[in-house]
């Protein structure tokens, strides 16, 4: 009974850090934009919630819940410094008295740190993968297959 | 997932909606704002054609945005995809990303080259 009870713990945390992700990734993206198409995210995300269950029930729930928290700081750290610097670029660009080297090296600073913390994020996923098995990866391509296809399809139906 | 999401929100620059002050990256909004403040036909006639090639960066841009999260997905959906891979895949973006900044700078020094304080002022104000 104790076994079980403590698998049941274990269960509602990983539930929990599942839906904390789930809600996460919905944030940072309509963060950065009105979502028309908010309804397709959340399908995809939906499916994202029983996929981390899933895979965190199968594997090394720890080691997946530890790599998946760092890419969740990792990844509102770098959507946090995107919004500073937009604020940031469009005040100097609207200034008449910004100068032109001003603007320059605002956006050269951030390009240079932004690639720096986007690369961070792609070794965290990188670990992440390897934390997986290739049946539970490819559980994680059907659902990065479908959002995908919705930004891409947000994001041409906004240009 | 928080990746993807994220890959797909840093890359974003442009508001999607077309209200709201006078920006550089709201070139809809500032090709109003130029027509309704510059009185002078010249230089009204130029400043909009600068909005219009904002608007040309702002649709290249999204562009990149798209291709940037194709590539992103395509290369991580693969069982053998790699950190290395997948930034060595996004690297063109990077710097398509980055020359559309230097481009949004020069189509600014250019309105600003052309337009007075109090015209500027106007705009932007």
């Amino acid at each position: 009974m104790g076994t079980e009870n403590k698998q049941n713990d274990q269960k509602l945390i990983n539930r929990r850090q599942a839906l904390k992700l789930a809600i996460s990734s919905v944030l940072l993206v309509t963060g950065c934009a009105t979502t028309s198409s908010s309804s397709d995210l959340d399908t995809a995300v939906n499916e994202l919630n029983g996929l981390l269950i899933d895979a965190s029930m199968d594997s090394d729930r720890y080691l997946l819940v530890s790599i998946a928290n760092k890419i969740e700081n990792k990844a509102r750290e770098l959507v946090a410094g995107h919004k500073v610097f937009i604020d940031d670029f469009d005040q100097l660009l609207s200034n008449y008295d910004s100068t032109e080297n001003q603007i320059k090296q605002t956006a050269e600073a951030y390009g240079n740190r932004r690639r720096q913390l986007r690369d961070e994020l792609l070794h965290l996923q990188d670990e992440l993968h390897t934390a997986m098995t290739p049946d539970e990866w490819d559980k994680v391509v059907q659902v990065l297959n479908q959002t995908g296809k919705a930004i891409a399809s947000y994001s041409l139906s906004e240009s | 997932m928080p990746v993807l999401a994220t890959i797909a929100t840093i890359n974003f620059l442009f508001p999607s909606s077309d209200e709201g002050a006078a920006s550089f990256l709201s070139p809809y909004v500032l090709k109003t704002r130029c027509e309704e403040e510059i009185e002078d036909t010249d230089k009204r006639q130029q400043a909009v054609e600068l909005t219009e090639q904002l608007h040309r960066l702002a649709a290249q841009y999204q562009e990149a945005v798209v291709a940037t999260v194709e590539n992103y997905v395509d290369e991580s959906v693969k069982w053998e995809s790699s950190a290395d891979g997948l930034i060595e895949a996004l690297e063109p973006w990077d710097d398509s990303r980055r020359e559309t900044l230097q481009e949004i700078v020069r189509v600014r020094q250019s309105m600003h080259d052309l337009l007075t304080t109090e015209q500027w002022n106007r705009v932007f104000g």
